[in-house]
């Protein structure tokens, strides 16, 4: 098993074991950092995802968990199942083995990632802006944006594995824009507001 | 230059406190205390506007409009958002009316809601009992519209600050989409 075995597992895991109806635990070595799936789709952990993504196989074992975990009694702390999936694929997005997209491949975004719970980069907004405007290539969309291709891909990647994200067939639409009128005063807030956002997950 | 942005949501919604967060001066509020149903909520509430500024470099300033939450007071909506670049809707996810509550709002600023410069934020998940974000997309999608929804602690920078980014990248998307 590589260091990325826990991440891709996680995938698997989740996969197999909800199909069962019950929830389960991954606890990591002889540490108390667990993650926690609930059956209704929700995750909880105890410490930094980027722990478990650096975990063997020999560091970490997996439990079933009873009725009593499925429970989810503070909403607040247990997350939604599709922004574990985010994280995930964001982070090993330059994998082999997780789906992947063709730089002429169209995207459209049907619902915009919960931005503030889950780890992202600036270009991520535009992305998600663009996306969720029009029907787009992965490649045209980079270009527009004049941003790095993979960071589009990254982006296109976290979003298909999280169910935000929508892939068809055609051309990309051709949409008019028109100007702001405040071109220099968002770019301006834009970097105000980008120097107190972290990437932490 | 001065630019604007605006604050709309239900009473307790957090626009107050979002703007309090947000603002680089004192913010100036029209507080009452609540008199009606409201008052098992909140103690007091904003009766005519919030006022905050976000001042930037270049001496520009963004001017942050909080609207009056009850209904009686809506005929301030078009008066504060008069001029405005966009309107940012927050939302008291907990409560029942949730979903009904965003339709109020994105049908008042609808010149903005159908161009694309509203986000909506979602308050007070911590609370518990809130509907989820998959309820408010569809609801959205269902009256044709593609705007982010995200939750939000409203006494959280930022939370905020990720929020308005989000509002910018769509308000600037125009800009990027010409160069």
């Amino acid at each position: 098993m590589t260091a990325l075995s826990l991440r891709a597992a996680i995938f698997t895991l989740v996969e197999k074991e909800l199909l069962k109806g019950v929830g389960f635990r991954v606890l990591l070595g002889e540490s108390s950092h667990t993650l926690d799936v609930t059956s209704e789709g929700f995750f909880l952990r105890s410490n930094n995802l980027f722990e478990f993504f650096s975990a063997n196989k020999s560091d970490y074992r997996v439990f079933s968990l009873g009725e009593d975990a499925a429970v989810i009694r503070d909403r607040s702390v247990w997350r939604p199942l599709d922004e574990l999936y985010w994280t995930i694929a964001y982070v090993t997005h330059e994998v082999a083995g997780l789906d992947s997209f063709l730089r002429s491949d169209l995207v459209f975004l049907k619902r915009w990632p919960n931005f503030p719970r889950i780890l992202h980069g600036t270009s991520d907004y535009q992305i998600a802006a663009l996306l969720s405007r029009r029907k787009s290539s992965v490649d045209l969309c980079a270009r527009i944006l004049k941003i790095e291709l993979q960071e589009v891909m990254r982006f296109c990647i976290a979003s298909k594995a999280a169910g935000y994200l929508d892939q068809g067939d055609g051309a990309s639409e051709v949409v008019e824009f028109g100007a702001s009128g405040h071109d220099s005063v968002l770019k301006s807030l834009f970097r105000r507001l980008s120097k107190g956002v972290g990437r932490g997950v | 230059m001065e630019y604007k942005i605006v604050f709309a949501g239900q009473p307790g919604a957090g626009k107050t406190t979002a703007i309090q967060v947000l603002s680089d001066i004192e913010v100036g509020s029209t507080e009452a205390r609540t008199s009606d149903d409201l008052a098992f909520r909140k103690a007091t509430t904003t009766v005519a506007m919030d006022y905050g500024v976000i001042r930037l470099d270049d001496d520009c300033l963004v001017h942050l409009y909080g609207t009056p939450g009850q209904a009686r007071f809506s005929f301030m909506w078009d008066i504060l958002a008069n001029g405005a670049m966009g309107v940012v809707v927050l939302i008291d996810a907990t409560a029942p009316e949730a979903l009904q509550e965003l339709a109020v709002y994105l049908e008042a600023f609808k010149t903005f809601s159908q161009k694309g410069s509203v986000v909506i934020g979602l308050t007070h998940i911590d609370r518990g009992g809130a509907a989820g974000l998959d309820a408010f997309y569809t609801h959205l999608a269902h009256h044709g519209y593609q705007l982010p929804v995200m939750e939000v602690d409203a006494r959280n920078h930022k939370d905020l600050s990720v929020l308005l980014l989000s509002f910018l990248a769509m308000l600037q998307l125009p800009v990027l989409s010409r160069q």
